[in-house]
């Protein structure tokens, strides 16, 4: 597999998350970044395709659980976004964040 | 003078024999916090007149014989990321600054219906991600063992509030050692429970499939009657688990005979434990034995592995949750912090998919080795604390916490003091249990402690 343009590749990510590293803390996080480089090699382990991602999309246990929502909600189709997309948020902070 | 607080369970016992009140022991507690905090810097706010007025209404309900459980009446603290209707929640941080909460986290609310006393809002690391050296709007806190060292994080605050008795009780969060860590480094009991035992909701975020939320104590029975109160199912909380709350204390003076702890001799090599830690924690496995334990060694996942993947969540997660404000805000953050946030920049989303799917492999294999084995043991960090002008602030950590695989597994860790090193300061270990078994984790850990008697040695602190 070719191996990436490391410096061309740090640029590009921080460009597309619109976010600026100070010309004075670039070799700082460019170090962090080869560091993180090779610590993601560790992810392309050969998995089963059965193998699905933890802590994905979880439901409340039965249909039960699933109609008693949506009643509460009083719409199915927000008891079926609230389902599958992990409940409501948190608290106050965490919906400023 | 002001003296440390007693442990929950001693307070709890003075105020049901009547020799102590609430009233008295919120004041000692404040005059403690008044005589110390300048110098350690674990409070970011003080709720004096919420406490006395708390301690004043606790104190008519017991007399009243409206007694509502054992830890009516006593004071507790909470990291300062969590939610108390009307007092702010600054994540230790500019950004926040002026976010006064509406509501109270669940844990908040559960720790008030106990009837507990809020003394106030602890020192963290920023946003619980940051390093004990960021410029920040308040101090970081200090270690009471020696303020030159790491006091751990990002429960900084949480630690130096329990080890320097100024509370008995005070709340940290974990994802990826920030309870174990600090109380390693300051000599307490620090409880990980199961991912989705202890309610999230009110707590803000760093990272939503990692974080945990639970408590620091001085002692296993502490953190027993501690977690009698906050375990339980939240319907606000969307990764709450629907678990049964068991009776935490009812196996706790059992013993350990016919156990058998899993040595994880392996891991701790791999995670660099120095020489001091690996004897302070290879002869608490040799107590367990003397008390009737079955010792054997078992071999965890590489933790150069677990690490890649708690490691990927973290980052994108993260970023996630903090993309806009490093977009727009950058300058609000301490340095360490903004970088290690930024940091989530480079993950993809393939690569976010990989790591938990891994995350499921490794889970399975944890769960193996703890098919044979009661609990996992293994060092709670890899020496005491080092200096604070030792610990690694860049952006991506050179070694990576030993704690954090099991954030990453979600199986419970409880950190528990395990002796002293040549410098003075606390050692550590960390007992890993299957899920849903902190019950199992903290009779272990009571053996140990009453056998080895580190529990009864304090920071020697000015008064």
């Amino acid at each position: 597999m070719p191996e990436s343009d490391p410096e061309a590749e740090f640029d590009m990510a921080l460009a597309r998350a619109g976010v600026i590293v100070p010309p004075e803390r670039r070799a700082s996080m460019m170090e962090g970044f080869r560091a993180w480089c090779e610590m993601r090699k560790l992810l392309n382990e050969p998995m089963p395709l059965a193998t699905e991602p933890a802590f994905g999309l979880t439901q409340p246990a039965g249909p039960r659980a699933f109609s008693s929502q949506a009643e509460s909600l009083g719409d199915s189709e927000n008891a079926t976004k609230q389902n599958f997309r992990g409940g409501s948020p948190r608290n106050d902070a965490a919906g400023r964040l | 003078m002001s003296m440390p607080v007693p442990s929950l369970a001693d307070a709890s016992a003075g105020i049901a024999a009547g020799t102590l009140s609430p009233v008295a022991l919120t004041e000692a507690a404040l005059a403690r916090i008044a005589a110390l905090d300048p110098k350690l810097n674990a409070f970011i706010t003080i709720t004096g007149d919420r406490a006395r007025q708390a301690a004043a209404v606790a104190e008519a309900e017991i007399k009243a014989g409206k007694k509502r459980g054992p830890l009516h009446g006593v004071p507790y603290a909470l990291k300062d990321i969590y939610d108390v209707a009307g007092v702010r929640t600054t994540a230790h941080s500019k950004l926040l600054i002026d976010n006064v909460a509406k509501e109270d986290a669940t844990t908040t609310a559960k720790l008030e219906a106990a009837g507990m006393v809020l003394l106030g809002k602890l020192s963290t690391h920023e946003f619980a991600r940051g390093g004990p050296t960021d410029v920040l709007p308040f101090p970081n806190a200090k270690n009471p063992w020696n303020t030159a060292h790491f006091a751990g994080g990002s429960s900084s605050g949480s630690a130096v509030a329990v080890a320097s008795g100024m509370v008995g009780l005070a709340m940290g969060s974990d994802t990826g050692g920030s309870i174990r860590l600090p109380a390693t480094f300051c000599g307490l009991v620090g409880m990980k429970a199961t991912y989705g035992v202890i309610s999230r909701r009110g707590v803000v975020p760093l990272s939503f499939t990692l974080d945990h939320a639970g408590p620091l104590t001085r002692t296993v029975e502490d953190c027993a009657l501690a977690m009698q109160v906050l375990a339980g199912y939240d319907p606000g909380d969307p990764g709450s688990a629907r678990e049964a709350v068991p009776d935490y204390s009812a196996d706790l003076r059992n013993g350990v005979a016919g156990l058998t702890i899993g040595r994880a001799r392996a891991y701790d090599i791999e995670a660099g434990v120095d020489a001091e830690m690996m004897g302070a924690v290879d002869a608490a496995a040799e107590k367990w034995r003397a008390m009737g334990a079955k010792i054997v060694d078992v071999v965890l996942p590489s933790k150069q592995r677990m690490d890649a993947c708690i490691q990927t969540i973290l980052l994108a997660e993260g970023f996630a949750i903090h993309g806009e404000w490093l977009r727009t805000r950058p300058q609000d953050y301490g340095r360490v912090t903004r970088e290690r946030l930024m940091m989530g920049a480079f993950v993809t989303g393939g690569e976010y998919v990989q790591a938990q799917r891994l995350r499921r492999i490794i889970t399975a294999e944890v769960d193996a080795v703890l098919a044979g084995c009661d609990a996992i043991l293994c060092a709670g960090n890899p020496t005491a604390a080092p200096r604070v002008v030792d610990v690694d602030e860049g952006p991506f950590r050179r070694s990576h916490p030993i704690t954090g695989p099991f954030n990453a597994t979600g199986h419970p860790g409880l950190a528990l003091p395990c002796g002293f090193g040549a410098s003075g300061l606390p050692l550590g270990l960390q007992l890993i249990g299957r899920s849903y078994g902190e019950a199992m984790l903290l009779r272990i850990a009571q053996a140990y402690e009453q056998a080895a008697g580190w529990v009864n040695r304090r920071p020697d602190l000015p008064a």
